[in-house]
């Protein structure tokens, strides 16, 4: 474990320069759109002295290298800015309710993700060769197939106008009957690529030599499975956890949009379309911030976890 | 064990039979003998030979409408119906499949045959800080969400490409071409194509760090060959089905990426159909209700298409790693 922390540390510089990018990125971009954040703020009904003092005030007349630089600094301090669409509301008021339903509409289908995608990956690789195993492979690859986009009419199709199980769909809090079309659809997209991660590895375990070793000094085969060839063939969910977590921003990007939740991925939308800068380029670094520091975690947990792999 | 033996028996008579060929008529070999995979095959070519023949197939215009014959049932003048605007549905959903093969193909080619491969091979040949910068903004695209850079350009770059391209509207051939919607359609292809060549690159620089010091590079190295020549005549051909493989699992992917950005208004604009826009339009619960074969029917073709797509991908993995065979 010696090795452990100037190994942390060098990951933590290493992604300073992958965050600078992004940013930088976002920035630019975010300037070089069409339309006048002004015009947004005022509706168009200013007068020109007025557009001109608003400018002035918010900064917007320096050259663009300059505002990146100040809004940098703001960003490191806390400071998110305010949203130009809804006058005087702070970014953070803004962002952080919606985070929160978010991720109450994302923890379930993550979760479920896992408890349904590892056991059926295990199963799967274990019935190799019988029907099972094709099966399996050939029901997730039609269903990894259709979009979210079609998975959401088709369901509220079936289970809302045809069966009329389900009432309505929208956001009415976490523990109500129109979030189960919203974790079906998102659980659906995103466990079928963990049972394949899952059953490959299994398979590739299953073919090296030690478990041959452990099989002739005859083992019982439940602890060959569970010791040697579990054990080993796991480790690979851990890279596979921001596979799924890129998953889930993305379809509860298009679910909250069609199913009308007011969500992280909506409130990025429509900053985005509807040019609030300060808000897209918050939520654009929050985004990125979080996923380069998540795939920087479990690059870590990884290495503690697996004795191979060595610090450098 | 006698399995084992067996299986032996079998690859040398496979290595027999296939001495000579190369790796690429080895994998459609191999290819064309799943039948799952041939029914993906030939869903796709029957798909791309409709987007490609669109103008003679399509029994009406696609944007010709009908203001008193709207969202029509199917009928034998109207096969699909007709959408919100009366306009014949099968011939929007023939020019949909038109939009999709254009923009897979010539956003395949760009990022996945030609700026993937070319960063790679040039990274991983070169090395030293080319590496690095080409690495590090690979890293820069690949640790963000696809969908959230393509939204952002969409969104920010989008709309003055559409206006840049409304100057070209005077030149001769591509000028009414753009006029028809391909300006949109342009839009799509350069938004998807910043984030379609990191995978593409990462293989392709694996491969050539793998053969960069192999004796046949070495030896021409020797013999005087330029760093040019060493990439295009020894080291590309080595690793060209690879780059095959890559095109192949980039079209899926692409296509549900069109459908995702037009889904979301940002991607083809009306009146050119896409079946992004077109499930949006017919999405809605209460048109869903009275109107569904506006919906379904459109989304039959494009879920057909992602499915081939994915069996192919299968097929090949099949085909390429043995060992996770499901046989």
């Amino acid at each position: 474990m010696s090795g452990a922390l100037p190994f942390i540390v060098r990951r933590l510089l290493a992604a300073i320069p992958v965050l600078l990018v992004v940013s930088a990125a976002t920035f630019f971009l975010g300037r070089y759109a069409p339309g006048d954040p002004v015009t947004v703020r005022t509706g168009g009904k200013a007068t020109p002295e007025q557009v001109e003092r608003i400018r002035k005030n918010l900064g917007l007349d320096d050259p663009i290298p300059v505002q990146y630089v100040r809004y940098m600094a703001k960003f490191l301090r806390g400071d998110l800015g305010e949203s130009y669409r809804r006058q005087g509301r702070k970014v953070s008021e803004i962002i952080f309710p919606k985070m929160w339903v978010s991720l109450r509409l994302n923890i379930v289908p993550f979760v479920l993700t896992y408890l349904i995608g590892v056991p059926l990956g295990i199963y799967a690789a274990l019935k190799r060769g019988r029907w099972q195993d094709p099966t399996i492979n050939a029901v997730l690859l039609f269903l990894a197939a259709v979009p979210t986009v079609v998975w959401m009419p088709l369901l509220v199709y079936v289970f809302v106008l045809r069966l009329k199980i389900i009432p309505t769909v929208g956001w009415n809090g976490f523990l109500s009957p129109s979030i189960i079309l919203p974790i079906v659809v998102l659980t659906i997209g995103s466990f079928a690529g963990v049972t394949r991660v899952v059953r490959i590895s299994m398979i590739q375990v299953m073919g090296e030599d030690f478990i041959r070793t452990a099989r002739a000094k005859g083992l019982p085969e439940s602890v060959v499975v569970t010791r040697h060839i579990l054990r080993n063939s796991l480790l690979v969910l851990i890279n596979g956890i921001i596979g799924s977590l890129f998953f889930l921003y993305t379809g509860s990007l298009f679910v909250e949009l069609g199913f009308g939740i007011p969500g992280i991925g909506r409130e990025t939308f429509e900053a985005i379309s509807g040019r609030d800068y300060d808000l897209f380029m918050a939520l654009t670094m929050i985004g990125a911030i979080s996923f380069i520091l998540a795939n920087l975690a479990l690059d870590i947990i990884y290495t503690i976890i697996d004795p191979r792999i060595r610090y450098s | 064990m006698a399995g084992e033996l067996a299986l032996e028996a079998q690859q040398q008579a496979e290595r027999q039979r296939t001495r000579g060929l190369s790796p690429t008529r080895l994998l459609w070999r191999a290819l064309w003998r799943r039948k799952i995979a041939r029914v993906a095959l030939m869903y796709i070519a029957f798909f791309y030979a409709v987007g490609i023949l669109a103008p003679l197939l399509a029994p009406y215009s696609y944007k010709a409408q009908n203001l008193d014959n709207v969202r029509a049932k199917p009928s034998w003048e109207h096969p699909f119906g007709t959408d919100r605007l009366g306009r014949d549905q099968l011939s929007r959903v023939i020019y949909a499949a038109r939009t999709t093969v254009v923009i897979t193909v010539i956003t395949t080619v760009t990022g996945s045959l030609l700026i993937g491969p070319a960063l790679g091979l040039v990274a991983g040949y070169r090395g030293g800080w080319v590496d690095s910068v080409i690495n590090r903004v690979g890293e820069a695209v690949s640790s963000v969400p696809d969908l959230l850079i393509i939204i952002l350009l969409a969104a920010t770059i989008g709309p003055r490409l559409n206006n840049k391209v409304a100057e070209w509207y005077d030149l001769p051939v591509v000028g009414p071409l753009l006029k028809e919607g391909y300006a949109s359609i342009f839009v799509v292809y350069v938004v998807l194509s910043v984030t379609s060549w990191v995978g593409g690159m990462r293989l392709i620089r694996a491969l050539t760090l793998s053969v960069r010091n192999t004796d046949y590079v070495l030896a021409a190295r020797a013999a005087g060959a330029t760093t040019a020549r060493i990439l295009w005549r020894h080291i590309l051909p080595n690793i060209s089905y690879i780059i095959i493989l890559g095109v192949a699992a980039s079209f899926g992917v692409v296509a549900l990426s069109e459908i995702g950005l037009s889904f979301l208004g940002l991607g083809v604009r009306p009146p050119t159909p896409s079946f992004g826009t077109m499930i949006l339009e017919n999405f809605r619960a209460r048109d869903l209700d009275k109107y569904p074969h506006l919906f379904f029917i459109p989304a039959f073709f494009a879920v057909a298409l992602l499915l081939s797509f994915n069996l192919l991908g299968d097929a090949l993995n099949d085909v390429l790693n043995p060992r996770t065979r499901y046989q």
